[in-house]
């Protein structure tokens, strides 16, 4: 069962094996929490999402049809669940964890990292999180159209036409948000220092 | 700009740039954007830039998912799917009539009963003296609201009661639990409500006292189980009834536990407590025991059964007969004798009452002193199973904007597992479904309980941010203002969104 397609083990899953859940989960789960925790910027809202993601599989999986492809149909739940919390979090005027203390400082500490542990960073791992900080912040920049765009090709891998079907725009629209987020990318690190 | 093998200019490269980045131009294309490249700078440099960026990107690896998160899915879709098909499992009343346990222990106990009725009965007959008084146990709505199967409430009492003699409650109870533990309960069932099956303990030996309702119209409610039926004057407290036929050959046990004589539950080890904390019963009994000449153990008899002349063996839990409830003025004399009488041929007599009205009021008393610790042991034991799921259900309906009940279940969980690692996220949770549902007041306290109980939580800066907004519209402007300035000098990247808020003061 482990080779099956995805389409076949959620036809499996329908008929109430479980096992082809647990499957599809594995599978997926990886790809789904790094788009959704770039997307949100937040590790406990990424994790809430990706069990609500997998969550209205279950509810819904009588609704899925075997014409669809799944990766497509597990995005467009993912996507919607992340721009129905933005939308939430818009109102609540919150802020993210994971962006840095104090934007526009040469610190690139996030609140997370004070927060979640009691001693600094160590030295070592410094420049990884100076970089991890600049890209979640160019990353969290970015419009929504692109930073979706973006993330489900780099984070999940998704092809190009898959990314059209779930955000609903043509093909050559997709790949231009992709070089356009690319190219903001790219200016926004450049303006943080981040060397290219 | 379309033929492959012409060198593209610089609006074509642009639309092939992504292409060409993710490898996804073909031969010809890749070949013909390449020369593009060498004769375009700009171009080539931007392809090298996004190249490098990319690269940079994808050495980034951001964290996996943690284990826990995708158990917990896996449990929730579990759960989920289990509910389903529980739902998907229920059949037309009338296959659940024909099909369900319970009408399959009443098929078992028709039979039962035309085989041992006939040949036990008669010996009690013959070998009990007259003295235990049967008064009636069957009260007339009961008897009202019996289907037509049960006509003959003596017949299918008899039989459920059945249990070969050597057979301790330990031994059967593996296999009790095994046979039910996924059972539909019979309490949901509106067709069980209207059976008379009993509650028996563990060990399958009946009870053979009237319904506690019935004797005692004002048991103390608090008493009574959650999820039992114990409604004063009705016969609700059958409903949840353990039906066990010949040694459990057919049975079902809810839970593991029996009616007491307070309208609360009790299983056998409690009751056996029951007994060993106070030897007064059981001397009483002992001596009823003597005076009764009681049958060898292997039949039992419930309630409506038992006020004839079966006794309780040494080790049986404790029953005696009740005085009637307060009877219908419409009842005659020879319809209470009737009622008296369940089992035809035995005969009805009321000597021996003051004794066994003794011995009532001590294990009465006894029952009534304990009823509260079988409650919480139960509860703890039905709890260790389902406390799994408490916090899952918080999430799902805190996601569900069930404020209530998610801060209901978040306590519990607290309250079940105090040292479970997400008892502070919990805390969190609350004091964000208390903002949410606009419980101001309790809100702030719970903001504060949970930030004291954990002030490096990931949702430290977001709750005193919910704390302040509390504060604001509770008029504790000063307050408000506390936590803002906490804000500002203790999460200094919230600094400004905490001095707007200031301003906003």
């Amino acid at each position: 069962m482990e080779k099956l397609a995805d389409e076949k083990l959620m036809a499996r899953f329908q008929k109430g094996q479980m096992r082809a859940f647990e499957i599809l989960l594995r599978r997926h789960r990886g790809g789904v929490f790094r788009f959704i925790l770039r997307f949100t910027a937040n590790r406990d809202t990424a994790e809430d999402l990706l069990q609500d993601t997998f969550m209205r599989v279950v509810a819904k999986k009588a609704s899925f049809e075997r014409r669809s492809k799944f990766t497509t149909w597990l995005y467009t739940i993912a996507r919607n669940l992340c721009i129905d919390h933005l939308r939430k979090m818009r109102h609540r005027n919150a802020l993210s964890l994971d962006q840095p203390r104090n934007p526009g400082s040469e610190s690139e500490v996030t609140l997370m990292d004070r927060v979640g542990s009691k001693d600094a960073p160590p030295d070592e791992r410094a420049h990884e999180h100076r970089l991890r900080g600049h890209i979640a912040r160019a990353v969290a920049e970015l419009s929504q159209e692109q930073r979706e765009v973006f993330l489900m090709r780099e984070e999940s891998g998704l092809p190009f036409d898959e990314i059209a079907s779930i955000v609903g725009a043509p093909l050559n629209t997709v790949k231009s948000r992709m070089r356009y987020a690319l190219q903001n990318l790219k200016a926004k690190l450049q303006a943080q220092g981040v060397e290219l | 700009m379309s033929a492959a093998d012409d060198k593209p200019d610089c609006k074509q490269a642009d639309a092939w740039m992504v292409d060409y980045l993710y490898g996804e131009l073909g031969p010809a294309e890749t070949a013909a954007f390449e020369r593009h490249l060498a004769d375009c700078p700009a171009h080539a440099e931007e392809v090298a830039g996004l190249r490098s960026m990319l690269e940079m990107l994808r050495a980034e690896k951001t964290e996996p998912v943690s284990q826990d998160v995708s158990d917990r899915i896996l449990h929730l879709a579990r759960v989920a799917e289990a509910g389903e098909e529980s739902a998907r499992a229920k059949k037309p009343m009338w296959m659940r009539l024909v099909w369900s346990p319970v009408a399959a222990a009443a098929v078992v106990a028709v039979v039962v009963v035309a085989v041992g009725v006939g040949v036990f009965d008669k010996e009690i007959e013959k070998d009990i003296p007259d003295t235990f008084d049967a008064r009636p146990v069957a009260r007339p709505q009961a008897n009202a609201r019996r289907g037509p199967w049960t006509e003959d409430p003596a017949a299918s009492e008899k039989t459920v009661e059945k249990e070969p003699a050597g057979v301790s409650g330990a031994q059967k109870r593996p296999a009790e639990e095994g046979i039910f533990a996924q059972e539909i309960p019979l309490a949901k069932s509106p067709e069980a409500v209207e059976k008379p099956t009993r509650r028996y303990p563990r060990g399958g030996k009946a009870r053979k006292r009237r319904p506690a309702a019935a004797r005692r119209p004002s048991a103390k409610p608090g008493k009574a189980d959650k999820d039992s039926s114990y409604d004063s004057g009705s016969d609700r407290e059958r409903t949840r009834g353990r039906l066990t036929v010949s040694g459990g050959a057919v049975a079902k046990h809810e839970e593991p536990q029996v009616s007491d004589e307070t309208g609360g539950t009790m299983d056998t080890k409690d009751h056996a407590e029951t007994r060993d904390d106070d030897t007064g019963p059981s001397r009483e009994v002992k001596k009823l025991m003597e005076k009764e000449k009681l049958p060898a153990p292997g039949l039992y008899h419930s309630a409506e059964a038992r006020p004839e002349k079966a006794k309780p063996a040494d080790d049986e839990p404790l029953r005696f007969a009740k005085p009637p409830p307060p009877a219908p003025a419409t009842r005659s004399a020879p319809e209470k004798k009737a009622e008296a009488r369940p089992m035809a041929g035995l005969p009805v007599t009321g000597a021996g009452e003051d004794e066994e009205m003794a011995v009532e009021s001590v294990v009465d008393s006894v029952a009534a002193d304990s009823a509260e610790k079988r409650h919480k042991r139960k509860s703890a034991r039905k709890g260790s199973g389902a406390d799994a799921d408490l916090y899952a259900g918080a999430e799902r309906e805190l996601a569900a904007k069930r404020y209530g009940a998610a801060v209901d279940k978040y306590r519990r969980f607290m309250a079940a597992r105090p040292s479970d690692p997400r008892v502070a996220t919990c805390r969190f949770r609350i004091a964000k479904a208390l903002f949410l549902a606009g419980s101001c007041e309790e809100a702030v306290k719970a903001a504060g309980q949970a930030v004291s109980a954990a002030p490096r939580h990931g949702m430290v800066t977001a709750t005193l941010f919910d704390q302040a907004s509390c504060l604001v519209r509770l008029g504790r402007v000063e307050k408000a203002r506390t936590v803002y300035e906490r804000i500002i000098e203790d999460y200094p990247s919230y600094a400004e969104e905490a001095r707007r808020g200031l301003q906003r003061l």
